[in-house]
Order: structure tokens, then C-alpha cells, then sequence
């Protein structure tokens, strides 16, 4: 993939970019059927945000792809140098049709992999959803509601759309950056990578949904600072990770 | 006919403490929480995909698969499914064969009309210790 160079790029992306190509695998082996729908990440390190132009290798290896679940890890690399790497992730594998077609699916994929499949992204990315609320110091507290309707949808997916978890997953990091930055008089500190850890998506998240994040500081020292990230929806957890910000 | 070979106490016991730190982790509680009795679903709230992180978790932790039927396939024994199941919920003679392998279960745990998806609503730390200590087994003999 080549990032590109007119939209911004959450390094969140990387990461589902890694998935997307995990679950091609899957589909296609499960011959068109089934689909893994996010679950599981037992950890993500963003080592560093790609420059517009990048062009970026992705690379996956499959630990158990069956018609119940896939178990993965993969990696994003420029230059072959890895800078996003994904390890003990996990998905259920869920009927292909209810989320999209599985022929389109299949027409798709063949191009994906020929000649001439496109290499920039099509649709626009600047599609961050806004925090409202924003509260709390250490630990902050702030609301979000999902977009009625977005581009992304029209991908995410065609026959269910469903918010996207990297977006949550952005939406959470940037509320502990928030935080952080009211700890550090308005400044983020220079990080050298972020390190996401346990990350489990409980249900999908429909468009036009209120859903409460909270980002808690855990431990912080002059190396690094971990946050425990949630949401909630209805008083009900939907999501949760471990954050770490390592820094320089 | 008869299910899967039965598991010792001490086969349990040799596995619990590795068990229940990983569905202690799965779950985000403390491992006290998860005594061999206590009920994954009921007592220590999983949802499904805590029971896909908890397999995860437990094939990584021994080095070992666990296919997803496991504890229904081997409660099944050689019973065909179709004498286990009918129409999605479980036969007297399915029941009786999940009784037995699920022994660590009380018997009035086991709803007058139970559907398979209810199934994994009956397991226990326990339950996961047999899993387990039956995959070690397997491998072992197969080594």
C-alpha cells in the first residue's frame, strides 16, 4: 500500500491494514463464506507514522485460520524496516453474506492481486470523530457518537455497517494524548513508539451510537506512561486495551 | 459407547494454576476469582470473545489446540451428532453424555430444555483444566 498524500493517517490504519490483509486470507480460504470480524490484538507497537508517498509492505502469518476462528500476527514495514507490528490477534469467523457479497468479495480480491490492482487509497480519511466532553486529568473521561453516516461505511461494510474499531481505537489514543498533554503544561512529549496491548472488541458498534471513552493513567515513569482505555455504551464495556507511550 | 477419557484430580490440579491465570488475564480478574468451580459466563461475566481470547490464551500458555467443538465433540464421543442434537437443542442421550464428561457440573446446572449454543453457559475454570490436561495428554501420547 502507499500512503497517501493528500488525507491525514492515523497510524491506527497501519494496524487495520494488517488486519484487512489477514482477513482476505481467511475469506478466501474459507472459499467465500465466512469473514473475520475484529476481536482480539494481544499487542500493536506503532514505532513511527509513515510519510505521505510511503510505500509500505505488509505482511501476515496465520497461527490457525479455520471456520471458527484465525489467530495472526503480521507486521507493516518500509524499506523492509517494520514499524507496525501486530502480535496474538484473534477474530471469530463470521458468515461472509451477512457483511458483504461474497461474489463482489471474491471480483475484488482478484483484482487485489493482479497487475493492475490500484495502489492509492480511493476514499477520503479525514474522518476522526470529534470528542465532546472532554473531562478529567489523569484520567479523562469524554463522549463520541459514531457518524450516521460516513464513507467508510460504504467498505465497513456494505450489507452492515459498522464503526470502524481503529477509529475507536484512534478516538481513545486521542484522549490520552489530551491527558498527557494536560500533565505536561499543553506539550506532548516526543514518544518513540506506542504500544497497544489487549485489545477486545466486545460487539460492533452501529452508526449513530453515543459511546462513553475513558483513558485512566496506570503507571507512569521517566521511560513510559500506560493508560487503561474503555467504552462504553449505555453503561455497558464494548471495548478495551492497554495503552503504553514509550518515550524518546 | 462412551466420551472422551475421563481426568484425574490431579491432572486438574497440575494445570489449574496456569488456567486460571489465563482466564484471570482474559477476563480482567484476579485469579482468586476463578476457582475450579466457578462458572466462566454466569459467575465471571465472559462473553464470546473471552472464550476465543481464553482458548487463545491457554493454546499459547501450553503449546497446544484446541479445536472449537472441543468439549462438545468430546462429550459427543461416538455418539453421532445426530443423536446429540436435534434441531439445535441437545437429545436426553446427548445430555446424559455431557453430564458425564462435564462432571464437574451439578447436575441441576443442566436446564430442562438446553440448546447447544447454551453449552459453553455450563463450563467452569474446571472445565478448561480438562481441556487442557486432555490436549497435554494427547500430545504426549502422540510424541
Amino acid at each position: 500500500m502507499r500512503i497517501p498524500r493528500d488525507a491525514k493517517f492515523p497510524p491506527c490504519l497501519i494496524a487495520e491494514a494488517i488486519g484487512q490483509l489477514a482477513g482476505w486470507i481467511a475469506i478466501e480460504h474459507s472459499q467465500w463464506r465466512l469473514r473475520p470480524v475484529a476481536g482480539l490484538v494481544g499487542e500493536c507497537v506503532i514505532a513511527a507514522v509513515p510519510a505521505a508517498g510511503d510505500r509500505v509492505e505488509l505482511a501476515v502469518e496465520m497461527d490457525t485460520c479455520d471456520d471458527d476462528a484465525v489467530a495472526y500476527s503480521g507486521s507493516a514495514s518500509i524499506d523492509g524496516q517494520p514499524f507496525v507490528t501486530l502480535e496474538r490477534c484473534g477474530a471469530p469467523m463470521l458468515a461472509l453474506g451477512d457483511f458483504d457479497d461474497p461474489d463482489a468479495m471474491k471480483s475484488r480480491f482478484a483484482l487485489l492481486r493482479s497487475a493492475t490492482a490500484p495502489v492509492e487509497f480511493a476514499a477520503p480519511l479525514n474522518e476522526a470523530v470529534e470528542l465532546h466532553n472532554v473531562a478529567g486529568a489523569d484520567s479523562a473521561r469524554c463522549s463520541i457518537v459514531t457518524p450516521a453516516d460516513a464513507s467508510f461505511y460504504a467498505d465497513h461494510f456494505p450489507r452492515k455497517p459498522v464503526f470502524p474499531a481503529t477509529l475507536l481505537l484512534d478516538a481513545e489514543i486521542r484522549l490520552a494524548v489530551l491527558a498527557l498533554k494536560n500533565r505536561h503544561g499543553g506539550r506532548m512529549p516526543a514518544t518513540r513508539a506506542i504500544r497497544i496491548t489487549d485489545l477486545k472488541l466486545r460487539t460492533f458498534i452501529a452508526p449513530g451510537t453515543a459511546v462513553a471513552l475513558s483513558a485512566g493513567l496506570r503507571d507512569s515513569d521517566t521511560s513510559s506512561v500506560s493508560f487503561a482505555l474503555d467504552a462504553h455504551v449505555d453503561n455497558k464495556r464494548i471495548a478495551s486495551a492497554g495503552l503504553t507511550f514509550q518515550w524518546l | 459407547m462412551s466420551s472422551a477419557p475421563l481426568i484425574t484430580h490431579d491432572e486438574v490440579s497440575a494445570v489449574y494454576p496456569k488456567v486460571a491465570s489465563a482466564i484471570a488475564d482474559a477476563l480482567a480478574r484476579e485469579v482468586d476469582e476463578c476457582q475450579l468451580g466457578s462458572r466462566i459466563i454466569d459467575d465471571l461475566g465472559a462473553e464470546s470473545i473471552d472464550l476465543l481470547d481464553i482458548v487463545f490464551r491457554l493454546e499459547r500458555g501450553f503449546k497446544i489446540k484446541i479445536p472449537r467443538n472441543r468439549i462438545a465433540s468430546d462429550a459427543r464421543g461416538d455418539l453421532p451428532e445426530s443423536e446429540f442434537e436435534h434441531k439445535g437443542v441437545v437429545t436426553a442421550a446427548g445430555r446424559q453424555r455431557l453430564q458425564e464428561y462435564l462432571s464437574e457440573v451439578p447436575p441441576e446446572s443442566f436446564p430442562a430444555t438446553l440448546r447447544v449454543d447454551d453449552i459453553p453457559r455450563l463450563f467452569t475454570v474446571e472445565t478448561f483444566c480438562k481441556v487442557v490436561a486432555r490436549a497435554l495428554a494427547e500430545q504426549a501420547a502422540t510424541a
